[in-house]
């Protein structure tokens, strides 16, 4: 088996066994949990199910896979569970210390001495929290180190000291938000500095402070941080190195630590220093006494090679190299990249050792040029150059000289050599920025979009392959953040006036004259609070809510995070944004769910340490809504309906922030009056400006690009009653009379529900008249004179078809209707009743089913008397066709016999039309009653003649 | 097309330094502002000349005294975000470009080299270690449940 393949398996191994050793502490910790055990009973039983509830979370807090997040939550259960044993705390304090949180970590530390005062492992990584912090801490962590290094446990008065600094941080948090503290302190993320991998302890925590040599500590590890602190404080001291080294030498001399002190002797070559000065001490530290005992020994074997390595000058052997000038002596100043070679093959050194070296000797830094430089790495072995870390070689050769060419002005060199690096890592983060940075500042118009837009998804792309949405987080924030702010700067001093309001409306004149800007800021500002949003732990402030809300206000917050997420990442067309909105929106349904558990939430752990980060937070999400407002304002002054468009972007944007959480913060700084409704104030706004073009449009070509410039306020109102209203209006100009119809049918009831009762009448009202404008207009009646029946019917066919097309339309149905009563006939008033009853469940407003009601009442009357009228009119007509019938037969044959049947017929008509009378009569047809009473008289004259 | 402006004037470029610039080159640059325009202020032409620059003087001196008190740098860097995040970042691995970073990426490389030779190399600090087996504490109760 070779020996990777024994690194391998071995790896596989451990990583099973973790599995298997974690399964088994979670089924333990499990059942303990549960009380499911036996001796768990009784006030001993409960006591040291504690106890063993807390070593199995700390079991697994520690295993050498448990993710950072969860293990410091382990911990805090541990401390729960068994709030007095000191490693728990300690414990604690290193996992706050590798996540960034420096003071979070010495509190945790503190707490673990005093369960264990004498503790040195404790104070020297307490000393180690401190050295990250500022100068009184520093000189604290001095004092604490020097007691340790000297054998001593820090006195009283160092933990005096503590205590007064933990005092000044406490009264410094409560004086200043956290976001206004100098340090920080706190991170979401692990602490990373330089790009380090996620989980990498930050790296001044790790240069200890200055000893006096001594080394005394219980703890054995003292020496060796002290010694980094002595190589990597300012004016680090030769006695001091010496004195820690000693240390070091000791216990080799004590048969200990042969390893520890062969690798230190070469820390000042780790850390870069090649000098002559340096390689000298290093050799003689190794060439000393207790070494030489331990020649063989593999790291002894390392350090001496990477010496050797250190001290060549050249990097390829002289006849191997173009242009290098005369052949040199000395074999050993052209070896160093076969010397290398062979160490790596001979398993003395790993190769990347040999990179760092290459880089510090060969590298950007060296006087070599760029194309020499990058020459040199090919004569390595294909061994060497198949490992990753010669990629990495690769990249920080090309990217040295890039940032040198960068500065050097020299644009395109640096362009090129960035790209160079991107086979090699296409994701790194860093070569997308510089690669945008050129192309801002080349204002390479075809470059910039898709070199930022590279610059974003790969920030977004990393957090997604972590599969964790914090990951890059702070990096996120800071790269929409720094958008938003350089839009909203570029026009801040655009102002002339002297009237600071004035000179500021000016500005924002200016500034939403730059339509590209304004977008900008609006886009990058809300991909900035929602990264802001997702850094929280606390799940209060991740959504945004108060600690007492409402669960119905939690649930808004939710919905409004996904809504975002939505909205604005989702679309994005970045790889891996799918992965990131699930992540995104995993972590906002956790937190909706964690703050809908009261006990919960009143337990958060990090509510009051990100309290004044949520309090700025939401500050921001003030100023910005603010400053929306007063955007929407300039624009309204403008009277233009061109500018719209972006009107109903500011105030999509307004509306998207949480006003109902940020109203009463708004109103508790006294930032506005406490009875405004903020949200109706915007929308009053909005709509002001929406409606600010008051004039009729000129045509239907006017009215169409009114409208269009109307869709985008309804696209953010689209219930707002006066904007449809206008809506109706507009179609109605460009003659688009069923969308009149429709929309004002539609809009009939929002405006029924408006609150002001005077308002809600006036706007139903005059939708219904848009309803039956819209028939009106529609109705072109072929037919122009109506003087036949056939006429009538036709136009009135007409009629009812245009009522077809709009069947609420009720003022025009009553005017169909009052025209066919008009025609009077029975069957014409009968069709009117139909038409009335059928429009009553089609009334669009109470006042519409009033009259019609009423209608439908007076058709029934004129119904009836059109009946009677048509009964009077048939017995006079029959009256009248019977006499000029026999009349016309007397003249034709005047024989006595005719004319006895003339007399009878005469006197049958006359009969008739004194019914006729009567009946017209008791309907109070007046006009009847007389033409049938004329008709009596007449027929009566023509009966006397007949004799 | 809105395209950012590496040039923004921030206090940064008023003064000529990198935004990453440390205390001590901002003081630097700072003091050697200040005695120029003092110079010129004496070879001031005119009064109106002497007063604009004793103007931009107290402008230097201000943006110096800021960027001086961690505190206010801080909060200056934070409200403008875009001074520091338009800068070139290195792309190399921190190895090569963070001298505070290397010392311990590389210490780790050496123990797990050395870890493959049989050789254990203790970690720097428990910041480092990832084996806390000695830390465990025997609990019967859990340990019974263990077994």
């Amino acid at each position: 088996m070779s020996t990777a393949d024994y690194t391998v398996t071995t790896a596989a191994r451990a990583g099973d066994a973790s599995a298997r050793e974690r399964a088994r502490l979670r089924a333990a910790v499990e059942k303990l949990e549960r009380g499911a055990v036996a001796g768990a009973g009784g006030t001993d039983g409960r006591a040291r199910q504690r106890v063993a509830l807390a070593e199995g979370y700390f079991r697994l807090a520690v295993l050498p896979d448990t993710d950072p997040a969860e293990a410091l939550a382990l911990v805090q259960k541990s401390i729960e569970c068994d709030p007095f044993h000191p490693k728990f705390f300690f414990h604690l304090g290193r996992l706050l210390h590798r996540a960034g949180d420096f003071r979070g970590a010495v509190y945790a530390y503190r707490e673990a001495l005093k369960l264990a005062p004498t503790n040195h492992r404790a104070h020297a990584h307490l000393a180690l929290a401190l050295l990250e912090l500022g100068d009184k801490e520093k000189t604290l962590a001095r004092d604490v180190l020097k007691a340790l290094a000297a054998g001593q446990d820090p006195g009283a008065n160092e933990l005096d000291k503590l205590n007064q600094l933990l005092d000044a941080w406490r009264k410094d948090k409560e004086e200043k938000p956290e976001a206004e503290r100098a340090d920080g302190g706190k991170s979401a993320e692990p602490a990373r500095k330089g790009g380090g991998k996620d989980g990498e302890p930050a790296a001044a925590s790790k240069r200890a402070a200055q000893g006096d040599g001594a080394n005394g500590s219980r703890w054995p590890g003292l020496w060796r941080i002290t010694l980094v602190d002595a190589l990597t404080s300012k004016g680090r001291r030769r006695p001091d190195l010496d004195a820690q080294l000693k240390a070091g030498e000791r216990r080799v001399r004590d048969g200990e630590g042969v390893a520890e002190y062969a690798v230190a002797c070469l820390f000042p070559l780790l850390l870069g220093d090649l000098s002559a000065d340096s390689l000298k001490n290093v050799a003689a530290r190794l060439d000393g006494e207790q070494l030489k005992q331990h020649a063989e020994h593999p790291a002894v074997r390392l350090a001496r090679t990477t010496l050797e390595l250190a001290r060549l000058q050249r990097a390829l052997p002289e006849a191997a190299t173009e242009g290098e000038g005369k052949a040199q002596d000395d074999p050993a100043r052209a070896a160093f990249i076969p010397r290398a070679c062979e160490a790596v093959a001979a398993g003395l050194l790993p190769a990347e050792l040999v990179c760092f070296l290459h880089y510090l000797k060969f590298g950007p830094d060296s006087a070599l040029p760029a194309a020499d430089a990058l020459r040199l790495l090919e004569a390595y072995a294909p061994a060497i150059k198949r490992a990753a870390c010669f990629d990495e070689l690769r990249i920080a050769v090309l990217d040295g000289f890039a940032r040198r060419a960068w500065v050097g002005e020299k644009l395109d060199l640096a362009r090129l050599l960035w790209r160079e690096t991107i086979p090699l890592d296409p994701h790194r983060i860093a070569v997308a920025h510089n690669l945008a940075l050129v192309a801002a500042r080349t204002h390479a118009r075809d470059d910039y979009e898709a070199a930022w837009e590279r610059a974003f998804e790969l920030r977004y792309l990393h957090a997604a392959a972590a599969g964790n949405p914090r990951v890059l987080l702070e990096d996120r924030r800071t790269m929409h953040l720094a958008f938003a702010q350089q839009s909203e700067q570029r026009y801040a001093e655009a102002g002339k006036a002297k009237d600071p309001k004035e000179r500021e409306r000016e500005a924002l004149a200016a500034w939403l004259a730059d339509r590209d800007a304004v977008a900008v800021w609006l886009r990058e500002w809300d991909f900035y609070y929602l990264n802001s949003r997702l850094r929280f732990r606390s799940p209060v402030h991740l959504l945004g809510v108060s600690r007492d809300a409402s669960g119905e206000v939690v649930t808004e917050a939710r919905a409004a995070l996904l809504r975002q997420i939505e909205t604005l990442l989702s679309p994005q067309p970045w790889a891996g944004i799918k992965t990131f909105c699930a992540l995104a929106e995993e972590l906002v349904n956790e937190a909706a769910e964690a703050a809908a558990d009261l006990t919960a939430r009143r337990r958060d752990p990090f509510y009051e340490e990100e309290k004044a980060d949520a309090d700025a937070l939401a500050y921001e999400a003030i100023t910005r809504g603010f400053r929306l407002h007063d955007m929407l304002r300039v624009l309204a002054e403008r009277r233009d309906g061109a500018q719209l468009a972006l009107g109903a972007a500011l105030a999509r944007h307004l509306f998207a922030l949480p006003w109902r959480i940020l109203q009463p913060i708004c109103a508790a700084r006294g930032l506005i009056d406490p009875d405004l409704d903020l949200v109706e104030h915007f929308e009053n706004v909005f709509v002001r400006l929406a409606l600010a073009d008051e004039t009729e449009p000129e045509d239907e070509r006017a009215a169409a690009r009114r409208l269009n410039q109307l869709a985008h306020a309804l696209e953010v109102l689209p219930d707002n009653v006066p904007l449809r209203f206008r809506r109706c209006r507009y179609l109605l100009t460009a003659r688009r009379l069923e969308e009149t119809y429709a929309e004002a049918v539609a809009a009939v009831p929002l405006a029924a529900a408006l609150p002001d009762p005077k308002e809600a009448d006036l706007y139903s009202h005059n939708l219904c008249v848009m309803a039956d404008n819209a028939a009106f207009a529609a109705f072109k009646p072929s037919v122009k004179k109506l003087e036949t029946d056939e006429q009538v019917e036709r136009y009135v066919a007409e009629w009812r078809a245009v009522l077809a097309r709009f069947p609420r339309a009720v003022g025009f149905r009553k005017e169909l209707a009052e025209f066919l009563i008009k025609l009077g006939r029975g069957k014409y008033v009968t069709a009117a009743g139909e038409l009335l009853q059928d429009g009553l469940p089609l009334a669009l407003t109470d006042e519409q089913r009033d009259e019609l009601s009423a209608m439908l009442g007076q058709a029934g009357q004129q119904a009836r008397s059109a009946a009677v009228e048509d009964e009077v009119r048939a017995l006079l007509d029959g009256a009248v066709q019977s006499v000029n019938g026999v009349v016309k037969e007397l003249n034709r044959d005047p024989s006595a016999a005719a004319r006895e049947r003339a007399r009878a017929t005469v006197r049958q008509a006359v009969a008739d039309a004194r019914r006729a009378a009567q009946l017209a009569a008791k309907a109070g047809l007046n006009e009847a009653r007389e033409r049938a009473e004329k008709t009596v008289e007449q027929l009566g004259a023509l009966e006397q003649k007949l004799g | 097309m809105f395209m950012i402006d590496l040039g923004a004037q921030s206090y940064y470029s008023a003064l000529g330094v990198s935004p990453s610039a440390t205390t001590e080159e901002i003081r630097e640059v700072g003091d050697r502002l200040a005695n120029e325009l003092r110079a010129q202020q004496r070879a001031a032409a005119s009064e109106e000349e002497k007063k604009r620059l004793e103007e931009r003087e107290a402008y230097i001196n201000g943006i110096v005294r800021e960027l001086k008190a961690p505190a206010e740098r801080a909060k200056y860097d934070r409200e403008h975000a875009h001074v520091r995040f338009f800068d070139v970042q290195p792309a190399a691995a921190p190895l090569f470009t963070n001298k505070s970073d290397r010392l311990y990426v590389l210490h780790r490389v050496l123990g797990e080299f050395l870890a493959g030779q049989g050789v254990a190399l203790a970690a720097l600090s428990d910041l480092d270690r990832q084996d806390f087996a000695q830390d465990k504490t025997a609990v019967d109760l859990l340990d019974s449940l263990l077994r």
